[in-house]
């Protein structure tokens, strides 16, 4: 009887223990945080702002919008990778030697073609060491490995970390974009939106994100609502690639946001 | 053993006479003093009910505490139930022919948009589940026009069929037009048109990526109607 008194006992303080461990306030970010394959659920979640008046501060550049190749697992890194080098294949012409990864005839960019793309995809999973010490890529990975391939192709490359804790650099964002940079976003699990506007309510989609995920920001847009002539509320938010299937492109919050880190990414 | 099954019987007894009895029959039983005080001390201490119930409560107040701190944090769960298939299950590879192809080959009765001529870059691929290639879930075909760089994309699926994100893009498309009786729901924003449209046991979902004006879509869903 006193054995499973005892028994009871410690059971429930190490549940107790357990709970108050797996408490963690504000998020750690961890060297071995892993960016792999997510799940990601477009449920009926639609939010209505109505409004009287809003003013919206905004540019958003062009960018390709790319998925894994099909049979690529945990390959968010690599996805992230091809949009970058194709997004600066327009400036640094030899960034995807032999093709232009948009067209010239109004600087939009093409899709996703079965040769080059695939080629560059395939080159970044390697180089970044996707699913080799775990699943997807660490941070570290992500970043040596596009060096190495902008590298290689006689460019140079830096990383201005925007994001620091809980903020972020939001005039920093709105610079690199203006100054027609990408920004790779490296997030938690996330909600992203897609919205729709009408003239006195804006209709806001979520596509949640259930882990770990890279995508590849090229557009800014910030929004102030008003009602009575009072400012109710200021949603900020950067525009990206997703690198999934679906829209393929959305907006993600960055009032609050849930970067890991933001690397604006200067070629030169 | 035998000095705790006395304590334990005298313990069940619940009589002022406990401390007497317990002295009366350990003397007999050769049972040292020392040890009762200690066997009484532990028994104080180690009150099962009393114990189980502090724990209890300890662990309810830790839930109350951190489950509602810790769930803020996280991301907006399904609703569930209203669509067979999540995007993200679904394998895609490409059709091998153009959506237009596929419904001559196919004899199906299925609407496309015919930039065929125009078109720079087109992309059609089918998604259906792992274990099975030749079941179709859904069809989508991107166009890239190549004068104008417009990027259109159009998925198909059976009516009795849903995928999340195909159901969702009918979410917050609160403008309607009607066209060759058909009524389709539309709406706007700077980086993406959207429309959706029933016709023939088929659903429609149209993406137009940034469009030139708010009704350029329309201008597509009259071409295909």
């Amino acid at each position: 009887m006193k054995r499973i008194k005892n028994l009871i006992i410690s059971m429930l303080v190490v549940l107790s223990v357990g709970m108050l461990g797996a408490w963690t306030p504000e998020y750690a970010i961890s060297a071995e945080d892993r960016y792999a394959d997510i799940v990601a659920l477009s449920p009926y979640a639609t939010e209505i702002i109505a409004f009287d008046q809003k003013e919206t501060d905004m540019k958003l550049n062009s960018a390709p919008q790319y998925k894994a190749l099909s049979g690529m697992l945990n390959a968010c890194g690599a996805v992230a990778g091809s949009e970058i080098v194709a997004y600066y294949d327009k400036y640094y012409s030899n960034m995807i030697p032999d093709w232009q990864s948009y067209f010239p005839a109004n600087g939009k960019y093409r899709a996703q073609d079965k040769v080059y793309v695939p080629s560059v995809m395939n080159e970044l999973y390697s180089l970044m060491r996707t699913n080799v010490n775990d699943v997807g890529v660490s941070e570290s990975d992500f970043v040596y490995g596009l060096k190495q391939y902008i590298n290689s192709n006689g460019y140079s490359v830096g990383f201005q970390n925007v994001v620091n804790g809980t903020s972020i650099d939001y005039s920093a964002c709105k610079s690199a974009i203006d100054n027609n940079k990408v920004i790779a976003l490296l997030s938690r699990a996330v909600d992203v939106y897609n919205i729709t506007e009408n003239p006195t309510q804006d209709s806001i989609n979520s596509t949640t994100i259930s882990d770990l995920h890279i995508m590849v920001a090229s557009g800014y847009k910030e929004i102030k609502y008003y009602k009575g002539g009072s400012l109710f509320r200021t949603d900020r938010y950067l525009f990206v690639s997703t690198g999934l299937d679906g829209y393929g492109t959305a907006y993600y919050k960055v009032n609050p946001h849930s970067l890991n880190y933001a690397y604006v990414v200067n070629i030169s | 053993m035998k000095d705790k099954r006395i304590d334990n019987a005298i313990e069940s007894i619940n009589s002022d006479r406990k401390k007497e009895m317990r002295a009366q029959l350990h003397s007999r039983v050769d049972i040292p003093q020392q040890e009762q005080a200690q066997t009484k001390s532990m028994r104080r201490v180690f009150n099962a009910k009393t114990v189980v119930f502090g724990a209890l409560g300890i662990c309810a107040v830790c839930l109350a505490i951190i489950l509602p701190i810790t769930l803020s944090g996280t991301t907006s769960q399904p609703s569930g139930g209203r669509y067979n298939y999540v995007a993200s299950e679904l394998l895609h590879d490409d059709l091998g022919c153009t959506l237009k192809e596929y419904v001559e080959q196919t004899d199906k009765n299925i609407l496309y948009i015919d930039w065929y001529d125009v078109a720079d870059d087109c992309l059609t691929e089918k998604y259906f589940l792992p274990d099975n290639e030749n079941n179709i879930i859904y069809i989508r075909e991107d166009l890239y026009h190549g004068e104008t760089g417009d990027h259109v994309a159009l998925a198909v699926i059976a009516r009795d069929n849903s995928v999340d994100w195909l159901d969702s893009n009918r979410e917050g498309l609160v403008q309607n037009y009607v066209c060759n009786n058909t009524r389709v729901y539309w709406g706007y924003e700077v980086s993406l048109a959207r429309a959706y449209f029933e016709y023939n046991g088929y659903n429609y979902n149209i993406l137009l990526y940034e469009p030139m004006t708010e009704d350029a879509i329309l201008d597509i869903v009259k071409e295909m109607l």
